[in-house]
């Protein structure tokens, strides 16, 4: 069964959630810049950007996180923790590709080997509400990544805009809890017919035709390729690509103390960055923008790939809308997979 | 050769609209301005990387020996990354604008090295990228300067 829920009851439903959870949803800081934050009134919410610029992880990952904070009295130490997530959450209006790319950072910090207590508390208290992409943009190729501007995968709700009203799909189990919401009302066959127009008119506008089969094995036989330091040239070595990346994770942790006390902080980190692989000694493994750039392409379609069977890359596009050099990922892609087979070492 | 009358040159630093909209704020205006602004910065240093006049081998975010700031989000830490950008453009900046295009979160602050600027025309008149011989005042000096501005 389909739900229905009419835009006029819209913020009567935000209020209904946030009497039980934390409200995440895309807010606008200042003319089409949009975040993910915790709302603390259904005014704030904002859906007039495509997509925000920081993704979705953010919820999950924030970008500077404290992991506990010490204090040195007398003789006492006190170590406070900051793992706990006190209330349940909900992100609201998370888009499909941002929604996979979580799903993929999941196997990094709750997959076989570590548990990242930090993410899983929140991930595991959050329930996600997505929203499909009715106007996916010219630089959208999720298609292409095993996605789609109407992937329900990973989502527990699923919203589509009618005009007048979400088509609302109750996905899994977190997801049929919100049946009891009043504010949701049985769908007509009408609407489920019109979420179907909106999602056939959508659909073809994302670029699904990407050559991605195979490039982890060609990439094997590209480390040490010429093709890099063509790649690397226009790249000034900022960190936008991966900081607005929904599947880059890397972070750095850092101690803030002063005399008596701190705390411990862990902070996005980017490959792009030269600090990022710099060692103490002074000696840095990857010394220019060649090993940099060659990095991030390398752990997106080749040590992710290998790590955990999936592309680390969802086509959200945010990487080549916000690159100041017009980098397009796209174009690179395409290149790798062109280039001439050499013979593995 | 000269085709055509010569135009009249427009006095570059003086007609930045903006600064002159700006300095009619309160203190507070102004410093609730600089806040919005520096408070959605994600630290991609962007800015930096794409300034023609950003090339210290070590920015001093960067600097772990001394540190100079923490490398999170907090609201000093952001306002004290551009106030200390602005302050090292002082007399510099080009007005090229590669910062405030590079940066993806829409920041706008180049109004702070216009102001900048300014003040260095009107203290040493000299005006960035109008004389490629003339040394900027902040990186030379003469045994006769006055020493009125240091206060």
């Amino acid at each position: 069964m389909k739900w229905k829920l009419d835009k006029k009851d819209f913020k009567p439903f935000l209020q209904s959630l946030m009497v039980e959870y934390d409200l995440f949803a895309p807010v606008q800081l200042a003319e089409g810049v949009a975040v993910f934050k915790k709302i603390d009134r259904p005014d704030e919410v904002d859906f007039s950007s495509s997509n925000t610029q920081k993704p979705a992880k953010e919820v999950f990952f924030p970008q500077s996180e404290t992991m506990f904070r010490y204090e040195k009295t007398g003789k006492q130490h006190q170590v406070t923790s900051t793992e706990e997530v006190e209330r349940k959450r909900v992100i609201l209006g998370a888009r499909p590709c941002d929604i996979q790319a979580v799903s993929l950072i999941d196997q990094v910090f709750s997959g076989k080997e570590y548990t990242d207590v930090y993410y899983v508390n929140k991930r595991k208290a959050t329930t996600i509400i997505g929203m499909a992409c009715d106007h996916p943009l010219s630089t959208c190729f999720c298609s292409s990544m095993k996605g789609g501007p109407f992937h329900r995968e990973g989502s527990d709700l699923f919203l589509i805009d009618l005009g007048e009203a979400y088509l609302v799909e109750l996905l899994t189990e977190k997801g049929k809890t919100f049946q009891k919401n009043k504010f949701l009302k049985e769908a007509l066959a009408k609407d489920i017919n019109s979420a179907k127009e909106v999602e056939e008119k959508a659909t073809p506008k994302t670029d699904g035709s990407l050559p991605v089969a195979g490039i982890e094995k060609r990439l094997d036989q590209m480390l040490e390729s010429p093709f890099w330091e063509r790649v690397q040239e226009k790249c000034i070595g900022c960190r936008i690509c991966t900081y607005l990346c929904p599947t880059c994770h890397c972070f750095d942790i850092v101690d803030e103390a002063l005399t008596n006390k701190g705390q411990r902080v862990r902070n996005w980190d980017s490959c792009l960055s030269s600090l990022y692989s710099q060692e103490t000694s002074g000696h840095n493994p990857r010394p220019t923008n060649r090993e940099r750039t060659r990095q991030r392409i390398m752990h997106k379609f080749n040590y992710f790939p290998k790590n955990f069977d999936q592309i680390a890359c969802v086509g959200c596009g945010r990487c080549i809308i916000y690159c100041p050099v017009n980098f397009d990922i796209r174009q690179t892609i395409k290149e790798i997979q062109n280039s001439p087979v050499q013979n593995a070492k | 050769v000269l085709v055509g009358d010569p135009v009249e040159e427009s006095p570059l630093i003086e007609t930045h609209p903006e600064v002159k909209e700006f300095e009619k704020k309160s203190s507070e205006e102004r410093w609730r301005f600089f806040e919005k602004e520096s408070s959605r910065c994600i630290r991609c240093y962007a800015c930096r990387e794409a300034c023609p006049m950003c090339y210290c081998a070590e920015c001093f975010v960067d600097s772990s020996n001394p540190k100079w700031m923490e490398k999170g989000l907090s609201p000093q830490d952001l306002e004290f990354y551009h106030i200390v950008r602005a302050y090292h453009q002082t007399g510099r900046c080009s007005g090229c604008g590669a910062c405030e295009r590079a940066c993806p979160m829409e920041i706008r602050l180049t109004y702070l090295t216009q102001r900048l600027n300014r003040d260095v025309k009107e203290l040493f008149d000299f005006e960035t990228g109008i004389d490629a011989e003339a040394p900027p005042p902040l990186s030379t000096y003469e045994i006769e300067d006055k020493q009125e501005f240091i206060k």
